[in-house]
């Protein structure tokens, strides 16, 4: 009971950082209607800002991650008005061609990181040390603080989508473009908003996860590859649905790789979601009754 | 009261090599209702589209109070007071009646005009007040309708386009949509209509024009159109 229970909580922990990736990834297709490829290298760049900041710098990581999260809104915010907006402008029906470009701007950022740091690992054992113990569950205090912070990111992207003007005009751009722009909204200033909110979300783990994945030209594919199975399991596009499946994703694999083999985890997490998406094409989300953002099956 | 708010001056609209609207010249006064009345086809959708900035494909002059809009960008347009009711999908499907609203006073900052612009809509439409909590797309036909007018009153406009009001709705609703546009236009706001409802948009409209192929074969006072003898045969099958 106690070795489950604190597979649970383990769970949870790697859940929670699961379903931030997944919003900030799901996010983008929910307003868009595209895939952003080069998500997992906003991810790998927040691993080279976190190292050098915390490292080098020796900033403490709460300003760390601020910068982090400030300078990649910036980089989202930038890539959607330097390369997205551009092709958006020129193709009527430019889903195919934004995507084919993320797929580009992927491959560019990698060779970048390549060449200006080398293929060194850059990482940290640890910014934080202890455990707490609450009954027989044990959770180090680096675990407890990743926990924390992703549950406020995740509350605090719920609130500004369900209660701020910005998000009202997320969520209606989204349902409705032309309806939105006839209200007064420029659809162009939510997408690079949006872009930017992506890139912000996504700088958390990059930060956070500093002693796990270390800052490296390809770090960002392990991430790309959960925000896929995050978003499909929650329903592209569907907010709280990625929240559920970031947990869900977590705690399967944790349990799979307990009692199963630790070779299995990333197949059990998968053919979970394979299951999941036979029986319910549309996701885990479409036990939310109202989708926020799109409503469009995979 | 004669006053020109809108004035469209030898439009032409294209869809790529396909002309859609040929030279087309078309006003309306402050406060008044015009009709442009034709078949499916003819080119009403791609008229309002074009004043409201939606379509881009065009050579001409729109102007709004002497204001050059024609290559502005919608959500510029908008704002000068012209709204655009467009003929289905005209809604935001999953946000409630009152949040639909909302989105129409999204650009406002001040916060008495916007609770005026709630307490207007609502004294116009009681129902959309009982319903306010409900998602737009699990309203009738009927209060969808309502509900897309009442989200382009928010912006307060001076001018509204409406395309196709009557379209898929029960005789019944359709005479009380006219009732209720009627009730608009007496507060000042002057209304653009287009409709293949040829008897209803010339019975409320002061001024019609008919629109056949893109190209404007006939203008004139409505009362006297709805007895012309090539609207009666091709329109009103009489
Ligand atoms: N998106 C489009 N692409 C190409 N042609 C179009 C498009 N929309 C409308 N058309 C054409 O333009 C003409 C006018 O259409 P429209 O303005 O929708 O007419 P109406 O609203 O009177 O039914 C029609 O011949 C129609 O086929
Ligand atoms: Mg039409």
């Amino acid at each position: 009971m106690e070795v489950f229970l604190q597979q649970v909580l383990n769970g949870i922990t790697i859940g929670a950082v699961y379903s931030v990736i997944g919003v900030g990834f799901t996010l983008i297709f929910g307003i868009m209607r595209i895939l952003n490829f080069a998500y997992g290298e906003f991810f790998m760049i927040a691993t080279y800002i976190a190292f050098f900041a915390y490292k080098d710098f020796g900033i403490p990581l709460i300003f760390v991650l601020i910068i982090a999260m400030i300078l990649l809104f910036c980089f989202g915010a930038i890539t959607e008005k330097l390369i997205i907006l551009p092709i958006r402008k020129k193709a009527k029906d430019w889903s195919a061609g934004v995507i084919m470009a993320t797929l580009g701007l992927q491959v560019v950022l990698q060779s970048l990181a390549l060449i200006l740091g080398g293929g060194t690992f850059r990482g940290i054992a640890s910014y934080l040390m202890g455990s707490l113990m609450i009954g027989p569950l044990i959770i180090s205090y680096e675990r407890l603080l990743i926990l924390t912070i992703s549950i406020f990111m995740l509350i605090a992207t719920l609130l500004l989508i369900n209660h701020t003007k910005l998000g009202l005009m997320m969520q209606a751009v989204a349902q409705n473009k032309e309806a939105a722009i006839v209200s007064g909204i420029n659809p162009n200033k939510i997408y690079t908003i949006s872009f930017g909110l992506s890139g912000l979300l996504v700088a958390v783990p990059g930060v956070l996860l500093m002693p796990i994945l270390y800052a490296y030209p390809t770090v960002g594919q392990l991430p790309i590859m959960k925000a896929f199975a995050v978003t499909l399991l929650g329903g592209m596009g569907n907010i709280e649905g990625a929240i559920i499946g970031g947990f869900v994703l977590g705690i399967a694999e944790i349990f799979a790789s307990a009692y199963i083999s630790t070779l299995m985890k990333d197949g059990i997490a998968f053919a979970i979601m394979i299951l999941v998406l036979i029986f319910y094409p549309s996701g885990l989300g479409q036990f939310i009754k109202r989708y926020k953002f799109s409503r469009s099956k995979i | 009261m004669d006053k020109l708010i809108l004035n469209v001056d030898h439009l032409t609209a294209y869809y790529d090599d396909l002309i859609a609207l040929k030279d087309i010249s078309i006003t309306v006064k402050e406060g008044e209702i015009v009709a442009v009345i034709g078949a499916n086809g003819s080119g009403k959708t791609t008229l309002l589209r074009s004043i409201i900035g939606l379509h881009t494909q065009k050579d001409g002059s729109i102007t709004f109070n002497n204001e050059l809009i024609k290559d502005l960008p919608s959500y510029k347009i908008v704002s000068m007071g012209i709204a655009y009711v467009m003929s289905e999908q005209a809604l935001f499907p999953e946000l409630t009646v009152e949040q639909n609203l909302r989105v129409g006073v999204i650009t406002i900052n001040k916060k008495e005009e916007i609770k005026k612009a709630f307490e207007n809509v609502y004294s116009l439409f009681p129902i959309l007040y009982q319903r306010k909590n409900q998602i737009a797309q699990s309203l009738s036909g009927g209060e969808q309708k309502m509900l897309a007018i009442a989200k382009a009153l928010m912006m307060n406009p001076s001018l509204l386009l409406l395309d196709e009001p009557s379209l898929g709705l029960a005789p019944v609703i359709v005479s009380k949509v006219m009732e209720k546009l009627l009730e608009i236009n007496k507060e000042g706001v002057a209304l653009l209509l287009v409709d293949q409802n040829v008897q209803q948009a010339l019975r409320i409209s002061k001024h019609a024009y008919v629109l056949e192929n893109g190209k404007i074969v006939k203008h004139g006072e409505s009362s006297s159109l709805i007895n012309d003898p090539l609207v009666k045969k091709a329109y009103l099958g009489r």
